[in-house]
């Protein structure tokens, strides 16, 4: 039987407007901006709140952002931690903490009562002792295992060389900063960054707009500003030249492998939209881009490899990454630098930049599923001022870049002459490796939490 | 705990009916409509009833193996097109495979649905693989299992769970399988388990989204009806397996820095009426922060930086595990028998009223959010069929679980929670 209409793609339908919704502002007296997005397609509400505050260098104090966050779910002023999380947790949810505030999904019938136990929590910690000793064991816990995960070496070592000491960025969480904390300080730390001039408010879901501004204006407005302030740094100088700086991971059957550099990068940035194509088509998590199609489909080196370039308001990087097979994961890092430097000397091809932008346009489309993604876009226009329409018109900025724009971005922002490398498994053959496919390169040796060893 | 119980009840709650509509082409291929049109989506996907307990007994890890297979391509897509068409179409596409089942899926913009059922169709009709494709995909596969289970901390520990719980059933390997044995699989290999499992009436169909059902009922027509039924679908395996008989105790020594416990219990399958009850008390004893484990293990004695409980959803057969990660200076058998004593008191006292609320709360939050995705409904509406034959599995399965007793569950874990029905594996750093 001949079937001709199985040769070929069929042909699509009309094809339907993809509608952003609404979303909503609204500032209260002491500076604690709201954003509502209402959907009553279920009956659940999600809450967060945001902390905006830039990242801030710590010094001995590095870990004591997260430290905070977790010690605000351990209890309140009336409420022992037992006490607390059996309240909440019998409305189905959970609050969690963290450095940036809190977030919770709750059933619609109990908004009030689970928004009144978060905002207990928020503004009338307990900071008991006995509790934060408790969490800093389970943090001392935690960095035990660090020196078997070759992927939490590998990111412990590209914020240390990407950044360096004298950025926020660089600063790793160890059992000895861990030593220095005590309540003072978490009390300090507190109350200097939430106040309600330093927080975004964020309703998603099935609640009104009336309702949400209600409820946060009848609990929060006690809330007292104070002044802070921030300090600025500086965007961290690229590598000279490319680097190799290796760490072991016992019994490693694999190497964990990075490509990656600092950048200048903010979500206002005019090249935003063309950097995230040129991004996408290098290696940005679809199966079409061009890592993945050579570090897997074609040599079969991983189960899957990435390059990711966001956006940042303090410092942005460029990331490429896979855990490769160890007998030829020098020969994966070359392919990500032939791949890098063919963007910069090939133009793209019209057919192969229409998949990835069509990708581009679905993953927007998708994400609209989601209530949350417009929350999100109205953070982004509120925090880093981006105009009004930056969404709705997002698609027909991604329409208008040209194959010669991304060979110019690839140009501008892929640096394969000024990388840092990071490899992490078995340093015998890391070393061998290097030596024969990278002669004359600078390789420096680390620890598990970035810390050099001189050899 | 008593005064807490008399101020507080469980309000009404509401959950969205799913409406969808199903029917049995004449090969056998069930197909399940969902419209639901908030957005410009449509989420396709298809359901094999073929998971890691069909693999041959001499290539364990074949069906999982035969998953990345089918993105090879067919008659009349080349190598490596199928994922460009469907991303170039604004798509994306992935898919799993359990010990029971294996998973196809697309999620497209609305008006690509003709070229998702067009792929499928061709992925269940024709799909073809060369040396070229099998090669590479063995490699691939290779470096899977060494990515995501050898080289991870407790990487393996449910490998080595379901090799001692089952016997001769073949859970007693997980879905990634050996990788010798996958090494020994011929061209013969894939075109036989093709030709076995990979045919319409061993298959679920759904489309959910933004359609129109006319149209979405004509193209199924046109790209599944000519497809030919499967002659030679049988389970080969038997559902059963023999009893453990006694406790079997072993230590495992990984690449860790902290010792881990697990205690492993042989259960029912999820169509039994006893694996929700023991679900509900995997919720009890581990979820979240104010619960045995947690508060007991981690927090009052902080014998344990992590501990949890859950049980293992399989079709045939269940297993319900109980794990706690050792804190710094902790040993196994202290932990082990801290872990025991909260056990024990779920078999001797019936839970507390207000923990039970708690529970009904917990359960009906989270069969919301299940439900707040279209790939979510898709998959479960998927589920429903292949495993319950009942679709609407979907709209009753809450009603059922809500309708368990406390009674219920402490029957449950009476009769599972056995010392001579279970596994105990202590996890030890490997001497470096």
């Amino acid at each position: 039987m001949l079937h001709s209409f199985r040769q070929s793609i069929p042909l699509p339908s009309k094809p339907r407007n993809i509608e952003l919704g609404k979303y909503e502002f609204h500032k209260l007296s002491n500076g604690l901006d709201i954003i509502v997005v209402e959907d009553h397609k279920l009956p659940i509400v999600n809450i967060k709140l945001g902390l905006r505050n830039k990242p801030q260098l710590q010094v001995q104090l590095k870990g004591i952002e997260s430290l905070t966050g977790a010690m605000l779910g351990r209890g309140t002023k009336y409420k022992s931690k037992l006490d607390y999380h059996r309240a909440l947790e019998f409305y189905g949810t959970n609050v969690g903490f963290n450095k940036a505030g809190f977030s919770t999904n709750v059933l619609t019938q109990y908004t009030e009562e689970v928004f009144d136990l978060a905002v207990e929590a928020l503004l009338h910690p307990a900071f008991d002792e006995e509790e934060l000793t408790k969490e800093i064991a389970q943090l001392n816990a935690g960095l035990q295992q660090v020196a078997f995960d070759a992927e939490s070496i590998a990111a412990n070592i590209c914020n240390k060389i990407n950044y360096g000491d004298l950025h926020p960025y660089g600063e790793i969480v160890t059992t000895e900063n861990i030593a220095h904390f005590n309540k003072a300080e978490i009390i300090n730390y507190y109350e200097k960054y939430f106040i309600p001039n330093n927080a975004v408010l964020i309703f998603v879901g099935d609640i009104s707009l009336a309702a949400a501004v209600n409820l946060a204006q009848s609990r929060l407005s006690s809330w007292e500003a104070r002044p802070f302030h921030e300090v600025d740094y500086k965007i961290p100088f690229l590598p000279q030249s490319t680097n190799f700086n290796i760490a072991s991971k016992p019994s490693a059957v694999q190497t964990v492998i990075h490509v990656t550099y600092p950048l200048e990068l903010h979500p206002t940035d005019v090249d935003i939209t063309k950097i995230s194509l040129t991004n996408k088509i290098l290696g940005g998590g679809v199966f079409a881009a061009r890592l993945f199609q050579n570090l897997r489909e074609k040599n079969a080196y991983t189960y899957g490899a990435y390059s990711s370039l966001h956006a940042d308001q303090i410092c942005a990087h460029f990331d490429a990454r896979g855990s490769v097979k160890s007998e030829t994961f020098e020969l994966a890092i070359n392919e990500i630098f032939h791949e890098m430097r063919n963007m910069q000397n090939e133009m793209v091809s019209k057919s192969e930049m229409d998949v990835i932008r069509n990708s581009m346009i679905g993953d927007f489309g998708r994400s609209l599923e989601h209530s949350g993604t417009l929350a999100r876009f109205a953070f982004s226009i509120l925090h880093y001022g981006l105009p009004e329409d930056y969404y709705s018109t997002y698609i027909e900025r991604l329409m208008s870049v040209s194959e010669n724009d991304i060979m110019e971005m690839a140009n501008k922002y892929f640096m394969p002459e000024r990388s840092n490398v990071v490899c992490v498994g078995d340093l015998n053959t890391i070393e061998k490796a290097i030596h024969s496919q990278f002669p004359n390169s600078k390789i420096s040796l680390f620890g598990p939490f970035g810390e050099r060893i001189e050899q | 705990m008593s005064q807490e119980t008399s101020t507080r009840t469980i309000k009404e709650w509401k959950i969205p009916h799913i409406e969808f509509d199903e029917y049995v082409l004449d090969n056998g291929l069930n197909v399940i409509l969902h419209q639901n049109r908030y957005t410009p989506l449509v989420v396709v996907s298809v359901m094999y009833h073929v998971g890691s307990k069909n693999d041959p007994e001499q290539r364990k890890g074949f069906a999982h193996f035969f998953e990345h297979l089918l993105f090879e391509g067919s008659e009349n897509i080349g190598r490596g097109e199928f994922a460009k068409i469907v991303e170039g179409s604004g798509g994306m596409l992935n898919a799993n495979t359990s010990n029971d089942r294996t998973y196809y899926y697309e999620v497209m913009p609305a008006h690509h649905l003709a070229t998702s059922l067009w792929l499928e169709s061709e992925r269940m009709l024709h799909a073809r693989v060369d040396q070229i494709g099998i090669d590479t995909q063995r490699g691939v596969v290779k470096e899977e299992r060494l990515q995501r289970y050898d080289n991870q901390p407790y990487g393996t520990v449910i490998e080595e769970i379901m090799k001692r719980v089952f016997i001769n059933h073949p859970y007693h390997w997980t879905t990634i399988g050996s990788m010798e044995h996958l090494a020994a699989a011929t061209a013969q290999d894939f075109v036989d388990f093709y030709k076995d499992y990979y045919v319409p009436n061993n298959a679920v169909l759904t489309i959910s989204g933004d359609f129109e059902m006319k149209e979405a009922k004509e193209l199924v027509d046109k790209y599944f009806a000519s497809i030919p039924k499967g002659l030679n679908l049988h389970q080969k395996h038997s559902p059963s397996d023999l009893p453990l008989l006694g406790e079997l105790r072993d230590t495992v020594y990984d690449n860790i820095q902290l010792p881990a416990v697990v205690i492993a219990y042989r259960m029912p399958g999820i169509l039994d009426d006893d694996y929700q009850a023991v679900m509900l008390l995997s919720q009890y004893l581990a979820g979240g922060e104010s619960s045995l484990f947690n508060q007991v293990l981690v927090d009052d004695t902080q014998l344990a930086v992590n501990a949890g409980a859950f049980s293992y959803p399989l079709e045939d057969l269940g297993v319900f595990i109980c794990y706690g990660i050792a804190q710094i200076g902790v040993e196994p058998k202290e932990l082990e028998q801290k872990m025991e004593e909260l056990l024990s008191l779920t078999f001797q006292e019936i839970m507390p009223d207000y923990d039970f609320m708690k529970l009904k709360n917990t359960i009906i939050a989270q069969q919301v959010k299940q439900l707040s995705t279209l790939s979510g409904i898709a998959e479960e509406l998927a589920s429903s069929n292949t495993f319950y034959k009942n679709t609407n599995e979907i709209n009753t399965s809450l009603d059922k679980i809500l309708s368990i007793t406390k009674e219920d569950i402490l029957k449950a874990s009476n009769k599972y929670l056995k010392t001579n029905n279970r596994v105990v594996l202590h996890f030890m750093p490997k001497p470096q």
